[in-house]
């Protein structure tokens, strides 16, 4: 893929926060970041550095109380701020889709698989009950469930944690999509199953060409099938690298901490690392660089904000690094 | 599923046993022997005992409960009144009908608004569609249904005359006239629980509604008005199970409701029958609504399994 097409998506000076009693309460802070067809990007950050935040934004999807306050979205042709609500519904799905957690809770007991699949495809497409449930068919196949006709007469408690995570992926990909989201897909998958559904959306991203946006906490998993790396520290992104180079060469003190705490085989036994502290609470930053109460390398050059917050591979949102 | 239902029904069958003992061995454990008042509290024992004899009371009670229980199961007959000497079946077949249009009438007037006026709370939390049916829920919950009847009569029917003030109008009066008599009685009898659904088919929505597959319908782009059917299914399975329960208590208040609107219904029978000390006539009307309510029950476990496919599996 060249890199000079124009990226699928992109997002810039994104803003979202909570209305509070003193105006609004800003929780993800100006985020910048694009993603082209067949290209995969991991947002990693610790809970609350919005991550989940701003992927949910890209679908409209944000919950209770919380609303974009600012930034421009862009997904392929349209500007998602201009659209009207029946016009945003056509590209949930349709152009971007989600997948979630925790895929027991996110497929509706009620129906059976084959219903499920059905409606989202012919939310989308005119297609006749039959010709839909060919599609589901060849969905549950695509997503490598086996004997994927009778299975279109299941119910998801009938179904393994893997198998139902394969699901909502084959109900995510029912209308087509270009994007694929996939908020922490394995965090609630046992370890197997976890390679087998990192290895499926690594096959799904070749076959369909899709843009993967991974949200993930596990920087192994993202060394697996990502290109690129955006790390989230209190709503923004303070380093953005190719996957190698945020191995090779960390930049923000963050990013090297995080990788620090995955442990190796070959290291001694004893503690496991850990971040000192926790993530600020929105509302409550810190003056200056965010992460200065927690940084082993701070000093007085921190007490003002960072130069500047990345927009290129290889930059990151520290003095030092600078 | 057809094990489940199987399962279910023995479950009934053998409750409409048990019921069937219990109100047998009630009904018959009261002292005051049916000869004393049909004779007359001051009769002879002689002709007391001669009275016993020949209705066949002095037998064993367990006797007389397997020739009822008999005579029922297999002729599908309550028998005769002791004290009034008329057939029980001839009774139930004039008023049931009377009783069990009523109670239809106002159960599906409160299923059909208790889950629109529900529903719309439920969607549009905190408008003003909400905050109307919330208030209007509350007094339906905490006005008493016959004082509600007293005030419709005087305005409706009285001062205004729309509705006849009392009794239900033959169907061979007319099919108009017939559906005007049942407007005030239906809705007395429907209010209440028209109140107590919708506020449970709202809290039940509003939960369902925040659930994670609800964002999975939304995330993938079907139409508002199916991620509401995805999320009603899932809302009902509580609601399905007091609905049915409300049906059997409508019975319940249905004697209040045919009382004051002077409908001649099963509460006139069960009425009088106490009144009467006619126990053998209070045996089969209580047996006839236990039916009804066990009836509804068995329905609502079929809906919920329906609604619920997780249930169906749970039996072993």
């Amino acid at each position: 893929m060249s890199a000079a097409a124009p990226a699928f998506l992109e997002v810039s000076d994104l803003r979202i926060g909570f209305p509070g009693r003193a105006g609004d309460v800003p929780v993800v802070h100006g985020v910048d970041f694009a993603l082209s067809a067949g290209e995969t990007l991991a947002l990693v950050g610790e809970s609350g550095s919005g991550k989940s935040l701003t992927a949910l934004s890209l679908i409209d999807l944000l919950p209770g109380g919380a609303r974009r306050l600012g930034g421009r979205i862009r997904i392929g042709e349209n500007q998602l701020d201009t659209l009207s609500s029946n016009a945003i519904r056509k590209i949930r799905g349709g152009e971007i889709a989600m997948i979630f957690q925790d895929p027991l809770s996110a497929l509706n007991p009620a129906f059976t698989v084959g219903r499920q699949l059905t409606d989202a495809i012919r939310s989308h497409h005119p297609l006749s009950r039959g010709a839909a449930a060919k599609r589901a068919e060849e969905l549950l196949d695509l997503v490598g469930i086996p004997s994927p006709k009778a299975r279109l007469h299941s119910f998801p408690h009938e179904m393994s944690g893997g198998q139902r995570q394969r699901v909502a992926i084959a109900l995510a990909l029912a209308s087509g999509p270009k994007l694929l989201i996939a908020d922490e897909p394995t965090t609630a998958l046992d370890v197997t199953v976890q390679a087998q559904i990192m290895a499926l959306l690594a096959r799904l991203r070749q076959e369909l060409g899709l843009a993967i946006l991974l949200i993930s906490h596990n920087l192994d998993l993202v060394a697996e099938i990502c290109h690129r790396v955006a790390v989230m520290y209190a709503g923004r992104i303070v380093e953005t690298n190719t996957v190698e180079e945020i191995f090779r060469r960390p930049q923000h003190p963050y990013t090297r901490m995080l990788l620090d705490c995955i442990p190796r085989l070959d290291d001694r036994p004893g503690p496991l690392a850990t971040i000192p502290g926790e993530p600020p609470l929105f509302g409550k930053l810190p003056s200056g660089c965010p992460f200065r109460p927690r940084c082993p390398a701070a000093h007085e050059r921190c007490l003002a904000m960072p130069p500047a917050f990345p927009q290129e591979a290889g930059q990151a949102a520290c003095w030092l690094a600078a | 599923m057809l094990g489940f239902f199987l399962h279910r029904l023995g479950f009934s069958i053998l409750a409409v046993l048990m019921i069937s003992l219990i109100l047998f061995v009630l009904t018959a454990a009261i002292p005051e022997s049916p000869a004393r008042i049909v004779l007359g509290a001051d009769a002879p024992e002689v002709q007391v005992q001669q009275f016993e004899h020949e209705h066949g009371l002095d037998r064993p009670l367990l006797v007389r409960y397997g020739e009822w229980v008999d005579r029922l199961a297999l002729h599908g007959d309550f028998g005769t009144s002791v004290v009034t000497g008329l057939g029980m079946n001839e009774q139930i077949a004039e008023t049931l009908p009377v009783t069990l249009e009523l109670v239809i009438v106002a159960f599906v007037f409160a299923v059909v608004l208790s889950i629109a006026l529900g529903t719309a709370s439920a969607v549009f939390e905190n408008s003003w569609i909400d905050h109307a049916s919330r208030i209007f829920t509350v007094i339906g919950v905490s006005v008493p249904g016959f004082w509600t009847a007293l005030i419709l009569i005087l305005f409706f029917a009285i001062r205004i005359p729309i509705f006849p003030p009392g009794g239900i109008t033959p169907v061979s009066e007319g099919l108009g006239p017939h559906i005007m008599s049942l407007v005030l009685p239906a809705f007395c009898l429907g209010i209440f629980y028209t109140a107590v659904l919708s506020r449970m088919t709202r809290s039940s929505l509003i939960e369902v509604l925040g659930q994670d597959y609800i964002r999975t319908a939304r995330a993938t782009g079907l139409p508002r008005s199916l991620v509401l059917r995805y999320a009603l299914k899932n809302a009902m399975v509580p609601v399905v199970t007091v609905t049915s329960m409300s049906f059997g208590y409508m019975f319940g208040w249905a004697l209040i409701i045919e009382t004051v609107f002077n409908i001649a219904g099963m509460s006139g029978s069960l009425l009088n029958a106490i009144s009467q000390r006619d126990y053998a006539t209070v045996r089969a009307v209580v047996f006839v609504f236990t039916l009804i309510f066990l009836l509804a029950n068995l329905a609502a476990d079929l809906l919920n399994a329906w609604l619920n496919p997780r249930l169906r599996t749970v039996q072993a």
